[in-house]
């Protein structure tokens, strides 16, 4: 647990080079990481961050298709073909696909079982586990009932459960609420420091990473650009806090959207909603917050209509419809992409309208450019990157030019720059009089963009505060 | 939350395949369709009981009486074929016909019946403990939840193509199927590597002595075990009253 201990995972000089492709997705990379060290791994989307942290966790052979060249070494064991089994755990970014069993429990338990652990000592860590992250309550829940945060942790808890030497998170908290997140740093951290664990995390949000690494590895085009403390590292400016829109006029036109007490429950299940009353003014940027399973997916859905409430009132503006006036964007865009160009994909709801060619080309062009993927019109969207796909979703949205917009999580896997873009297009969105509603975790994002800020606990809005700064 | 019958639902996967596969071989050589409709009687009561009895299974319903009347028609003319009149040949058609029935009931209910008390896991593990190679379990957990995770996908994407104004009716359209299944493939496609590399991760294909993963045997194997070999008694007494005689 020394900085003099032998290092776990050490490279020397390593390059990978996709199938496919003549020109390396990352190069140069020499490093050496001794157990206990607590690693962030950040830079831009694209900048081969995921990459590298597939071969610094041996699971390079598994999950990547292509040449790797250069050393790489685990407890001093040649690495280039994998780490040994139980070496590693992983928790990819999309936490649905990583999910295989039926229930909670089963999922944690999974991994000890497959290697033989007797029942009892599977009960117990599984038990200590979820009662850490207080999901004890829930160990029979099905897991296709849970929402993307929960999903998400539950995966974590997964590879949690196995004791790896060394666990590659990627954006471990996009989906997770502020509370989970720094319990799940903070258990992470003792990990690290009381059993030696290595600890590598991939993050967009820098401010949280800070507080969790000891060292930051940042990519930049495919080099590791700087490898040192995290208070050294030069910090971009973060997203500019004084543009928020103005808070929207009375025009005396009535609200674009209003709840009554609306009740809402999956099944037999307990009440997601309950009782909830929340208006939505043209012109408005509201930011839902609240923890994870708080309803605020659930929330976004029932106002596009994906479900009815079983007591209360959704009223739009008279007129409008929620097929066509409510555009939403769900949490995980690799579940809403399926055409085959990006702008085939951005120009479905617009050909959907009926709207002629050169109007679709118009919005797909205006929309992706707004986004600042213009240029990947022809590509094919399942070869975009995470946060790429991100935008393209929200693009594919705008494109319908719905005057209410409901974000859910808009800012998961996107970088500084990239969030900056995102912050823009809902403050231009409300400028031009729709009625924004986004649920997010991220603070900063919400203070920066939102006339208002709801936050939604016990299936009621409890809390609501003006953002710091007040509108300019 | 405790499941129901959880003494039966924690019993090993193999107790149960055992148990299915001693019930389906027995449906088909039992002839009496009031022992058929007793066991389906006791397949759907043990199902009903442990809240099972979903939309899924009603949906199974569903697809048999859509392909009824085909059967009715095949069963009625082989009866005819078989007997000298109409009405003997309807009536003996009609009688295939409900007894194939209740044999179709009975293999549906037992594999319904295993595969909702078996979580993945449970399955998973005991192709390793049978001694299965690795790679080969890991395809067996992939093709296991292909289906319902497709289904699922599809759905997600269909959601997504109405919040994009996509109308019911559009689905019929080839245009429109086309861009359902593309998407979904791709995606499965996509997490199945994901989910492989997740489950080797977490030590499925580890080459670890898979005698530890050998699951206990519980009460719930021994009334399992039980059941299925309790349902061939009469026909092996019958063996033996008629190798006597």
């Amino acid at each position: 647990m020394t900085p003099a201990a032998p290092a776990v995972i050490r490279a020397e000089n390593l390059a990978f080079t996709p199938a496919g492709r003549t020109d390396p997705l990352f190069s140069g990379v020499t490093l050496a990481i001794r157990p206990g060290e607590r690693v962030g791994i950040v830079g831009p989307s694209g900048s081969g961050k995921t990459t590298l942290g597939y071969h610094l966790c041996g699971a390079h052979r598994l999950a990547l298709a292509g040449t790797t060249a250069g050393a790489l070494a685990f407890d001093d064991g040649c690495g280039l073909g994998g780490a040994p089994p139980g070496f590693a755990g992983l928790v990819a970014q999309n936490p649905e696909s990583q999910l295989f069993c039926d229930t909670i429990a089963e999922e944690v338990t999974l991994g000890l079982r497959s290697r033989g652990v007797a029942p009892a000592a599977c009960e117990a860590t599984t038990t200590a586990l979820l009662a850490r992250y207080g999901l004890q309550d829930r160990r029979d829940d099905s897991i296709a009932g849970l929402s993307l945060g929960r999903k998400q942790l539950v995966a974590i808890l997964s590879m949690l459960a196995i004791v790896p030497r060394v666990l590659l998170l990627d954006e471990p908290t996009s989906y997770l609420d502020a509370q989970a997140a720094d319990r799940l740093f903070a258990h992470l951290r003792a990990l690290c420091r009381d059993e030696g664990w290595v600890a590598l995390v991939i993050e967009h949000d820098l401010r949280r990473l800070a507080g969790f690494a000891d060292r930051f590895l940042a990519m930049d085009g495919g080099r590791l650009v700087y490898d040192g403390p995290p208070a050294e590292f030069p910090q971009r400016p973060g997203l500019p806090r004084r543009r928020r829109p103005a808070a929207p006029a009375n025009d005396g036109a009535g609200p674009a959207l209003r709840l009554r007490g609306v009740r809402f429950a999956y099944g037999r299940d307990a009440p997601v909603l309950d009782g909830l009353d929340l208006t939505l003014a043209r012109g408005e940027v509201v930011a839902l917050g609240g923890g994870n399973g708080a309803g605020k997916t659930t929330l976004l859905r029932l106002i596009k209509g994906l479900g009815k409430p079983a007591a209360g009132s959704l009223e739009l503006a008279p007129g409008r419809n929620p097929g066509r006036d409510v555009g939403l964007m769900l949490q995980n865009p690799d579940a809403q992409i399926f055409a085959h160009t990006v702008a085939a994909e951005c120009g479905y709801w617009p050909a959907n309208l009926g709207l002629p060619p050169a109007e679709i080309e118009a919005r797909v062009r205006e929309a992706l450019a707004g986004l600042g993927i213009g240029h990947l019109a022809d590509r094919s969207p399942f070869t975009l990157s995470f946060g790429e796909k991100r935008r393209l979703c929200l693009a594919a949205v705008l494109a319908g030019a719905p005057p209410i917009l409901c974000l859910d999580e808009p800012t998961t896997g996107l970088d500084d720059a990239n969030m900056a873009v995102m912050a823009e297009v809902v403050r231009r969105q409300a400028t031009s009089g729709r009625a924004v509603l986004l649920a997010t975790h991220d603070p900063d994002f919400a203070a920066c963009v939102a006339t208002r800020r709801v936050r939604l606990e016990g299936g009621r809005a409890v809390e609501e505060a003006k953002p710091p700064g007040g509108a300019p | 939350m405790k499941p129901r019958l959880a003494v039966l639902r924690r019993a090993a996967a193999p107790s149960k395949f055992a148990f299915a596969l001693s019930l389906c071989a027995y449906a088909f050589a039992c002839q009496d369709w009031r022992v058929l409709a007793a066991i389906i009687a006791i397949l759907a009561g043990l199902l009903a009981a442990s809240g099972e009895w979903d939309r899924g299974v009603w949906l199974l319903f569903g697809v048999f009486a859509a392909g009824l009347p085909t059967l009715l028609v095949l069963f009625v003319l082989g009866g005819v074929e078989k007997s000298g009149s109409w009405t003997e040949g309807t009536l003996l058609g009609l009688g295939w016909l409900g007894l194939f029935a209740l044999r179709l009931f009975v293999l549906v209910l037992a594999d319904v019946l295993v595969v909702k008390w078996t979580g993945f896991s449970d399955m998973l593990l005991s192709l390793r403990a049978l001694g299965l190679p690795a790679k080969a379990v890991l395809f067996v957990s992939a093709m296991v939840g292909l289906l319902p995770r497709a289904f699922a996908l599809a759905r997600q994407v269909v959601e997504v193509q109405r919040c994009r104004g996509l109308a019911p009716k559009q689905l019929a359209r080839p245009r429109h199927l086309l861009a359902l299944f593309v998407p979904v493939f791709l995606i499965q496609m996509r997490r199945a590597t994901d989910l492989a590399l997740s489950l080797e991760l977490r030590g499925i294909a580890a080459a670890a002595a898979t005698a530890g993963l050998r699951p206990p045997f519980g009460p719930g194997d021994a009334l399992f075990l039980a059941a299925a070999l309790a349902i061939w008694t009469e026909p092996v007494l019958n063996l033996v009253r008629a190798w006597t005689i």
